[in-house]
């Protein structure tokens, strides 16, 4: 599944690590979720959505 | 205007490198290590079985320990720190019960080890009740509640690894055991070893989990 959670990352000027430790997951998560090697779960997906003050869909694209 | 994004730098390491040199330092510095502390309790225990210790024997041990707090020390300062950041309270706890894992293993090994005397776990030959107890109760009681208490507190990409290496490993063991069962009733292969099925799927399992975390 395709997402923007690099672009937004970086926007924030955010380490894969920090936005780790922000949502409680190990770096090697985020990097395989930014990468599409893994796709997060429903709960994992509501807690990256609020820290960005997003909507789900606004982040994750599951037609990609 | 999309800001740089760090982790992209060429100047830090991928996970594979980290972990790659931190195996070489551990294992590489760890072996030296082990073997200095054995060669210091080897010469401070024939110079103390001869009585008072020279000085010239003081300083042979003391140059010994000294060497081996250096090496400890730069094992230390080329420890690859990597990517690591701030971590939340989860992945923290998942770190110290694994860590904790470790240690009580190598400490219930050198435990195990010394007691044993002669008796080594790692062969087939027959061991003592008392280090029998020992290690049986290690490996179905303390083993499995390190494990499930890890579990718990592991994020979900690690978990999704564990398990995709715990399938791969369960369906190796389910497809050799029979195999071999039946090749040694057809006389073509010795009777199946079950610690070797069990090395075998175990590095399997390892291997598909390292995949999955970190390729």
């Amino acid at each position: 599944m395709k997402n923007r959670l690099k672009v937004l990352r970086a926007e924030r000027d955010w380490s894969q690590a920090e936005l780790a430790g922000r949502l409680d997951v190990s770096r090697q998560a985020v990097n395989a979720i930014e990468t599409g090697k893994h796709d997060p779960s429903l709960p994992l997906a509501f807690r990256i959505a609020r820290l960005f003050d997003m909507r789900i869909e606004e982040i994750f694209d599951d037609e990609a | 205007m999309m800001k740089p994004d760090l982790d992209d730098l060429p100047e830090e390491l991928s996970d594979g490198a980290v972990l790659l040199r931190r195996a070489l330092i551990g294992i590489g510095g760890g072996i030296v290590l082990i073997f200095l502390v054995g060669v210091i309790a080897g010469y401070a225990s024939v110079v103390f079985e001869h009585g008072a210790p020279r000085l010239v024997d003081a300083l042979i041990i003391g140059a010994m320990v000294l060497t081996g707090a250096a090496l400890a020390y730069g094992m230390w300062r080329l420890w690859p720190r990597g990517v690591d950041g701030p971590i939340g309270p989860r992945v923290r706890s998942a770190r110290k019960i694994f860590t904790t894992a470790v240690i009580a293993s190598v400490v219930v090994g050198l435990v195990i080890g010394i007691a044993g005397g002669s008796e080594s776990l790692f062969s087939n030959e027959p061991v003592s009740p008392g280090v029998a107890v020992l290690a049986i109760a290690v490996w179905i009681i303390i083993g499995p509640v390190f494990t499930w208490l890890w579990y718990q507190k592991i994020d979900e990409h690690e978990a999704d690894a564990y398990r995709d290496g715990a399938l791969v490993a369960v369906h190796a063991y389910i497809f050799i055991t029979p195999a071999w069962w039946i090749a040694n009733r057809a006389g073509w292969l010795p009777a199946p070893d079950t610690i070797l099925v069990l090395l075998g799927v175990s590095l399997l399992w390892i291997i598909v989990w390292f995949r999955q975390r970190y390729l």
